[in-house]
């Protein structure tokens, strides 16, 4: 692979890359390095915490974004498409598993922290370090269908319209389960001490 | 997670296309899913409103003409209201929201929305089906063939009980010069006088034929069978004029004042 040939690539938006990929199958392993870490990231926090298991549900987004690729509907961004896709697959696999998603510590950064913190209105005493426990500790004993909609709004940074596309549910859905998500954390929250009531 | 990480994922997934053959589906492939998912849509609308067409004509076509006996019964009202359509079309509507979910932005829209919209369209084209008669027709195939979905003649006769009422229901077997005779449901012979009726062509309004199935009220003399009539309906259900196909005829003939008639004389 030339120099000039990945600084090319690089420059390409999604949508262009989707369509390269379609009449040269090789331009495909550009989405894929695009999008593996953010994917891969994503599925950890959805309770995904085997590094062979996140490979496999890495694997088979991919090629089920391939296999689809000729389907994608562009009045989606391609970015919210290829989650959905991920997303589905990590169901799938619960589901097939049989087996609740595992409730692994999520990793938070600094400024989503803050941010999460200061919508639930915690404690301003609390050190980081204490906030941060708190809340992946918390997040833990959230119910599925709140967690997700935390991390993809918190920790993946995503706009109402993109959740809306990545969990196939209207935007005032994903707005009440949101609202909903917070009251319960911060009712978890509560019940250690951490939040004012 | 570091470059190598990337590059083993990508080539990975490479080789496995490669080795598997894996081919992106063609574009086809997703316009006839569309085309499938929009007609089974279009399928189900279209079932909801012909069931809507036949719950409109049941009710236009119920009789509940009778003021005193329908306040006297009220519960009776209960007894000829379609619940099997009722309950078929909840599973379409149920149907309906299913598949404008599967659409591509079908997911956007709240559900009490989509199903407000999916209770307004069939609205809309199952009074259109009624109005051009096959609300008619649904209701015949429906009478048939649903359980514990009796047709509206059995229903009609079970509110158009007896004499005793001052409502008898049954089938013209003569039309004399002043007077009207009607086989009720026992095979008894009524006679109907319309002699003091001021126009007699009024019974003309309402096309009385032999062999006609009329619902009448009055009040009844059973020493000589005679039947004082201050309402005669025809219970047919076929098209005249410029009338709704199956719909019954509401012209009423207006023969006597109606007091007294719940009474036997």
């Amino acid at each position: 692979m030339s120099k000039e040939n990945i600084t090319n690539h690089s420059k390409l938006s999604d949508e262009e890359l989707v369509v390269l990929s379609l009449a040269d199958r090789d331009s495909f392993r550009y989405l894929i390095e695009r999008y593996e870490e953010k994917l891969r990231r994503y599925s950890m926090k959805l309770g995904i915490a085997r590094i062979g298991e996140t490979d496999d549900l890495l694997q088979n987004t991919f090629i089920k974004v391939y296999e689809n690729l000729a389907g994608f509907n562009t009045d989606l961004s391609f970015s919210s498409w290829v989650y959905r896709i991920a997303h589905n697959e990590a169901m799938t696999m619960f589901r097939r598993r049989k087996v609740r998603p595992e409730g692994n510590l999520i990793q938070i950064e600094d400024s989503d922290l803050h941010k999460i913190a200061s919508d639930i209105d915690v404690l301003k005493y609390a050190t980081s370090k204490e906030l941060e426990n708190t809340t992946q500790k918390s997040l833990v004993e959230l119910d599925q269908k709140y967690k997700e909609v935390i991390i993809l709004f918190y920790f993946e940074h995503k706009s109402y319209d993109e959740i809306s596309d990545i969990l196939k549910l209207s935007p005032g859905t994903v707005a009440t389960r949101i609202r909903r998500a917070k009251n319960k954390l911060k009712q978890i929250m509560v019940n250690q001490g951490y939040v004012y009531e | 997670m570091n470059k190598e990480s990337n590059n083993t994922l990508s080539k990975s997934v490479m080789e496995k296309i490669e080795t598997e053959q894996t081919k992106p589906r063609p574009r086809v492939y997703f316009t006839f899913k569309n085309i499938l998912i929009w007609t089974t849509a279009l399928v189900t609308v279209v079932l909801g409103s012909l069931i809507v067409s036949s719950i409109v004509f049941r009710l236009v076509n119920l009789d509940k003409v009778l003021p005193p006996r329908v306040y006297e019964r009220a519960w009776q009202m209960t007894e000829t209201l379609p619940f099997t359509l009722f309950v078929l079309f909840i599973i379409f509507g149920y149907l309906m929201y299913k598949q404008i979910r599967l659409t591509r932005s079908g997911y956007k829209y709240e559900m009490p929305v989509i199903f407000l919209s999916i209770g307004f369209v069939s609205l809309v084209f199952g009074i259109l089906f009624y109005v051009v008669g096959v609300g008619y027709h649904v209701d015949r195939i429906t009478a048939k063939g649903l359980p514990f979905h009796p047709g509206i003649e059995k229903l009609q006769s079970r509110q158009w009980t007896t004499s005793d009422e001052g409502v008898i229901v049954g089938e013209v077997v003569s039309i004399e010069n002043e007077n009207i005779f009607l086989r009720d449901r026992s095979g008894a012979i009524w006679n109907i006088p319309v002699e003091d009726l001021e126009d007699k062509e009024d019974v003309q309004t309402v096309r009385l034929f032999v062999g006609q199935r009329i619902g009448v009220v009055g009040v009844a003399n059973t020493n000589d069978k005679t039947f004082k009539a201050c309402d005669i309906r025809s219970l047919e259900f076929k098209k005249q004029g410029f009338q709704i196909e199956g719909e019954r005829n509401f012209v009423e003939v207006r023969m006597y004042k109606c007091e007294g008639r719940t009474a036997l004389q």
